[in-house]
Order: structure tokens, then sequence, then C-alpha cells
């Protein structure tokens, strides 16, 4: 899988760095694929997640309270942002500390539901931030990829190849 | 149908950019001081060693309301934040009495008059006050 790094500017606060992922051949990057996906159905959930990503931006950071953690894989840090109580909207992501997020993608999550494995839409975003998680930590690792001093950017060599 | 396709195209240009641009500044601030809320409340918890749990039992709630105040998404009531205030030993409401001043305007009247000299003294012309002070709120 080819994908790379992307930071979404249009976020422009100094408390938390926004990125997101760009599969490849992609223009959109998987955050604004789930604003398109969910803008005309679920309006006021998108503006209100949006809402709170400008918050942690600008404001407070990404805090651990803010997320529902263990979303993945132990230690990999793929979350979901707590949204509204009455929200239909799942929105993955992967935090690095209080000063960075990667957003995924998400969809609807039906009432009924216990557990993300028992939909596929949720399913496949979950466990493609899983697989891209695990690509990231590998890189961090082996020091391609540091953060900046203020923890806030990612530096370094932010594509990745299918063949690594 | 036409209108759905419209609305679609306009978000397929830069989606981010038009959602951000929909976010009214009453609504944001409204977000910020949830979420701002929320983390003073974690704040005060950490600085009492106390972990969710603790603060539902010194509420009488259950752990989960705790993690829905604490993810800033709540709406609260001011008796619940009284609540908080009182077991945290923090300030989260600003609704100290305050003296406001009371402003009084003045209109200040000047009349001139003419004084004559003489070796027995100053005798005033005509009589007149030299100034009035009224009261315009009175």
């Amino acid at each position: 899988m080819n994908f790379k790094l992307t930071k979404l500017h249009q976020f422009n606060g100094y408390k938390t760095g926004i990125y997101s992922i760009n599969l490849e051949n992609e223009q959109e990057t998987l955050f604004e694929r789930f604003l398109k996906e969910n803008i005309n159905s679920f309006k006021g959930e998108i503006i209100d997640i949006n809402s709170r990503i400008v918050t942690i931006n600008k404001k407070t950071g990404a805090r651990d309270q803010f997320f529902k953690l263990k979303e993945g894989n132990p230690g990999d840090g793929v979350c979901a942002l707590y949204d509204e109580p009455n929200s239909k909207l799942r929105l993955y992501c992967i935090k690095y500390g209080s000063t960075l997020i990667v957003l995924g993608g998400g969809g609807y999550k039906p009432k009924n539901i216990r557990t993300l494995q028992e939909n596929e839409k949720l399913k496949d975003e979950n466990y493609l931030l899983r697989k891209i998680s695990k690509r990231i930590t590998e890189r961090i690792k082996n020091k391609e990829i540091k953060f900046s001093e203020d923890g806030t950017e990612f530096l370094g060599n932010l594509e990745f190849e299918n063949d690594e | 149908m036409k209108m759905m396709n419209s609305k679609a195209e306009k978000y397929n240009k830069d989606i981010l950019g038009e959602v951000l641009a929909e976010i009214t500044p009453q609504e944001q601030k409204r977000t910020d001081n949830r979420m701002l809320l929320a983390a003073k409340i974690k704040d005060g918890m950490n600085a009492k060693g106390w972990k969710n749990k603790h603060l539902a039992e010194a509420l009488n709630q259950q752990p989960s309301v705790i993690t829905k105040w604490l993810s800033g998404t709540h709406n609260f009531t001011s008796d619940t934040l009284s609540d908080i205030e009182d077991v945290l030993g923090i300030k989260l409401l600003a609704v100290q009495e305050e003296k406001i001043a009371q402003v009084n305007h003045y209109h200040l009247l000047v009349t001139s008059t003419a004084v004559n000299e003489s070796p027995h003294g100053i005798s005033l012309s005509q009589s007149g006050e030299l100034y009035s002070i009224q009261n315009k709120n009175s």
C-alpha cells in the first residue's frame, strides 16, 4: 500500500498538528473523503467534528479525554474522536501524544452494533488506520521519521512505498 | 435531485475549507468553552490525584457520566458545575458579586456677574449665582 502523510494547513493553530493520509493516486485525503461521504446526510455532525478539531488545534491540544482510546491494536495510537452524545458518526484517527493527530476516515455507526467489527465500513476504515500506524511506527523506530521540537510536525520522509 | 448534485459539486472543490467556513464564531466559541471547561475539570482531578471513579463517587454518578463530561461534548448546567467546584475545590463559574459603579451625570451651569469695586469692599451689581450643579439622574 502506497500512501503519504499530508499536513492539513487549514487547521492553522499551534497546539496540535493535524495530518491526514493520501492513498496512492488519490487527490483527496482520507479525512476529506470522510467529509464528502457524510456532509449531505450528517451536516450538523460534520460541522461539530470540525469545530472540535479546531479547538484541539488552537486551544486545548489533543488531550486523551477527548478521544475514545484503544480502538486499534495495543499501543498503535488508533482512537476515535468523541463527538456529540447522539452523534451517528465515528471518526478514526492516530494520536501521537497531545501535539499531533492523523485524521483517518470513518462513517455511520448504527445504534444496534456493539463493536466496529459488526460494520464493514467502520471495520475497513479502522483496519486501514491500523496498517498505516504500523508503517509509521516502523519509520519512527528506524529514525526515518522524527518529530519537530514542539511535537506538532513529522520530519523526514512522509511518503510510503509498497515494496518497503 | 438537481439541488443535491449542485451541493455536492460545491463541496467537491475544497470541502475542508468550505466546512470550516461554515462554522459560525458563536458555534466555535461554544465548542471552545465546552472543551476548555472539560480540560479544567480534568486538571482539577489530576491536582487531587483523582481518577474518573473518584469524581463519580464524590458526586454519586456513574463513571460513564464522568467520561462524557470530560469528553468536552457535554452542555453543563450551573448546578452540576457548582457541585464539581465544591468537590474539586476549583472555580468554574465566575459569578462573584461585583459592585456596579453608579455613574452620575452633572450639568454645569456658569453664570457671569458684574462686580463693582469700591473703597468699602466688593459688591455685586446684581444678584445671581455663580454656578449651579444639577444632577441629571435626580
